[in-house]
């Protein structure tokens, strides 16, 4: 939230004597691309608001002595998740001086720094998921439990945890304990679903720590001589499994793992960025504006496996 | 948990009457104005900073808790006089009104001005200047309605670095800004972190409809 763009705030601009005009590059966080759809699933919504509804089945059956009845299996509603758009809007201001007399396009590019800012505006809002992700102030539907708690709602009855239990900092033997977390979540029908980690997402502190982790052929602590790295070798991790998230910046410690459940990170569009651009004619200030519409959460927290260190 | 991103100053959040752009008044500088934040070092004009206006017509920096507060009558969102202030010699482009800077002596051509826009027009976007007074969503929630100061930070001199004192934030009348919401801004990513991004509305102000004991 600023003022317009007046002659005065783009001065030296005015006439050209600049060599070069520095500002961030129209790439975005890291390697040119949003972050986000590294490690959400994104989709499109057709309404203004959509429900993720979890159903669970009975699990097992039971054995049936002769002549008595078959015992009678259950199937309830689980979790409950609403999407609901949220429109999400940024405008720059610039009077018409400052548009004729700008001699740097680069400097004056609204377009531009809107566009960057939109694209940055995604990547934050996603990484806001994992930045408060143990908050209990902020919950993913009827479970009233956050991304990240040791008592996740099961349908049937019960809790599940997706969290570490004893927060251990970035290690192979840290990895092996996750894996295990995660083979033993059990699925919405409340048994073992064997779920597999897919990814692990890390704050920019972590990236290195981590890269040596996965990258290592063998296990990368001393004294390992022969023993193999489980999760290069058949975790089957690799580098680009790696997210790093360089706007969850509210830790440097804390990190996650992805696994294989379904609709875990979900991203529903709404409305894609539009672009709009109008003039106050009496003010005579030109305005560039760009929106979007979008919806995101979690609606399976077997999804994700929070460490909070 | 982390700091929230600083942005310096008061920002233009919305109008009272959907108003797309802010109004924009230009007002003087007195020649050669020099500005002492707390009575200790200079300080220049910048986008951002509050002024009010002297009963000499001109404007300067609107003293905050720091010191004895001035009612304040606008926020700068530009330089005025095209952009340009007297550097002595001729007028040159700059993006603020240096301490002391545009001596123009009875020269009026050569007159210091602001683009401001005063504050009774909308709503104010600030950063609060601690991270203790108040340290969730919820115990900021209940401070909407109450009163506060603003203060201009000792330290960051030659800018005023004009934040929102929010230990004083309470339901005194004579606090000269209003707490209107917490912004919706993104950027308020930790309410336990410093930097917390508030709306703000005049409370006492400088306009003649404005009131001069607050609410």
């Amino acid at each position: 939230m600023s003022s317009p763009v007046f002659t005065s705030d783009v001065f030296h601009t005015l006439k050209p004597t600049l060599d070069e005009v520095m500002t961030d590059s129209d790439a975005d966080a890291m390697d040119g691309a949003m972050v986000m759809p590294r490690y959400f699933d994104e989709t499109g919504m057709k309404d203004n608001y959509e429900d993720d509804l979890e159903v669970a089945g009975p699990g097992f059956a039971s054995e049936k002595p002769e002549g008595q009845e078959m015992a009678v299996g259950s199937i309830r509603e689980g979790l409950f998740v609403r999407y609901v758009a949220r429109t999400i809007a940024l405008r720059v201001l610039m009077t018409e001086e400052a548009i004729e007399d700008g001699k740097y396009e680069e400097a004056i590019d609204a377009a531009a720094f809107v566009r960057k800012a939109m694209r940055r505006s995604v990547d934050l809002d996603a990484a806001l998921m994992l930045a408060r992700g143990f908050n209990t102030s902020y919950v993913f539907g009827s479970g009233g439990k956050p991304l990240w708690s040791a008592t996740q709602p099961l349908a049937q009855g019960g809790t599940y945890s997706n969290t570490m239990a004893t927060p251990a900092s970035p290690s192979r033997a840290s990895m092996t304990i996750l894996r295990a977390q995660a083979r033993g979540l059990p699925g919405h029908d409340g048994i073992r679903a064997g779920y597999r980690i897919t990814k692990i997402l890390c704050t920019i502190e972590q990236e290195s720590d981590w890269e040596g982790i996965v990258m290592s052929t063998h296990a990368p602590e001393a004294g390992q001589f022969n023993e193999i790295n489980v999760v290069n070798q058949t975790m089957n991790l690799t580098k680009d499994d790696i997210v790093v998230v360089p706007l969850w910046d509210t830790t440097t410690t804390n990190y996650a793992v992805k696994t294989d459940a379904d609709n875990g990170f979900r991203w529903k569009w709404r409305r894609r960025m539009r672009a709009d651009s109008w003039k106050e004619n009496a003010q005579q200030i030109q305005q560039f504006g760009m929106s979007m519409r979008y919806a995101r959460g979690c609606s399976n927290p077997r999804a994700s496996i929070g460490v909070n260190l | 948990m982390g700091d929230n991103r600083h942005i310096y100053g008061f920002r233009w959040s919305r109008s009272w009457n959907s108003t797309a752009v802010p109004p924009v008044v230009e007002v003087p500088v007195a020649s050669g104005l020099a500005f002492t934040l707390n009575g200790g070092s200079p300080c220049d004009l910048n986008v951002g900073d509050p002024i009010t206006m002297l009963s000499t017509g001109y404007a300067t920096m609107s003293e905050g808790a720091e010191n004895t507060p001035t009612n304040t009558y606008g926020i700068i969102i530009g330089i005025g006089n095209h952009g340009k202030v007297f550097d002595g010699v001729t007028m040159a482009p700059n993006n603020k009104v240096p301490n002391a800077g545009g001596v123009y002596g009875t020269n009026y051509e050569f007159q210091t001005k602001l683009l401001v826009s005063p504050i009774d027009s909308g709503y104010w976007e600030c950063d609060c200047d601690d991270k203790t007074s108040y340290t969730t969503y919820a115990t900021y929630m209940a401070i909407v309605n109450y009163n506060v100061s603003h203060v201009l930070t000792t330290g960051s001199e030659p800018k005023a670095d004009p934040m929102l004192d929010i230990s004083s934030a309470a339901t005194t009348n004579t606090l000269k800004w209003r707490i209107a919401g917490i912004s919706d801004s993104l950027e308020n990513k930790d309410f336990s972190g410093l930097y917390v991004k508030l709306l703000v509305r005049s409370n006492i102000g400088q306009q003649p409809w404005s009131s001069t004991t607050g609410i």
